[in-house]
């Protein structure tokens, strides 16, 4: 099982990132993928600012999949293959990718709940600081309670 | 000379990094946020809040953990990543 998680400072590309995760794989039989978008909340927001402490950020992407990746996340969900993470840096406009994460299983059940913990645990325990670009200048952004009731689904 | 980052919060206020003058035992992280929050009100109001944490050495610490002369710091508001 690899955990593969990284920080792109530049653009990321959702559908290359996903064909170079399926490529090569024979005992998987399932691939679950999820791409976040930056919304634009009708103009309110142009972009979004990522600002990362690149080694402690790499490692909470890294703890976040190795955690997923070893968590009984249903009781017949079955095992997973492999995670994919990848988080944008930098200032990223309304529209474009900001997360991709892609789970490999022999079996969907597992790679379906993977991806959605992986998400909901990105959202308060990715060592990132966010930020809107609004045309008002920019806003700090922080978790809401829905992120944190989202992260206490899933039990440790 | 320690360097100290700010993420978040803190570094909306303070800018991204400063410098600080550590003596050679060491400070516990509660002492090196006081002695930054000293500077100014702006530093107290932006390092002293309830849910700003720090690293030392790339590693998120409580506060009363101990800062060696030569560490990196950081101070930091909460994640949020996604």
């Amino acid at each position: 099982m690899a955990v593969t998680a990284r920080l792109e400072p530049d653009a990321l590309d959702p559908a290359a990132e996903l064909a170079r995760f399926q490529r090569g794989r024979t005992a998987d039989g399932a691939i679950v993928s999820f791409t976040g978008l930056v919304r634009a909340e009708g103009g309110g927001v142009e972009a979004l600012v990522l600002d990362a402490y690149p080694a402690l950020t790499e490692r909470s992407l890294d703890d976040i999949g190795q955690a997923v990746a070893a968590a009984a996340a249903a009781p017949d969900a079955g095992p997973i293959t492999d995670v994919l993470i990848v988080h944008r840096t930098g200032t990223i406009p309304a529209g474009d990718p900001v997360v991709f994460v892609a789970v490999a299983a022999p079996h969907r059940r597992a790679a379906f709940l993977a991806a959605d913990q992986l998400m909901d645990r990105l959202k308060t325990e990715a060592a990132l600081w966010k930020s809107e670009l609004t045309p008002s200048g920019p806003r700090r952004i922080e978790p809401t309670r829905r992120d944190h009731a989202d992260r206490a689904r899933w039990s440790d | 000379m320690t360097r100290v980052l700010f993420f978040g919060r803190p570094a909306d206020a303070l800018g991204a990094e400063t410098t600080l003058e550590i003596p050679p035992s060491g400070l516990t992280v509660a002492e090196v946020r006081a002695t930054l929050a000293a500077r100014s009100p702006e530093h107290a109001a932006a390092l002293c809040a309830p849910d700003i944490r720090a690293a030392v050495n790339v590693r998120t610490v409580a506060d009363d953990a101990h800062v060696p002369a030569d560490a990196e710091v950081a101070f930091f508001s909460p994640f949020s990543g996604g």
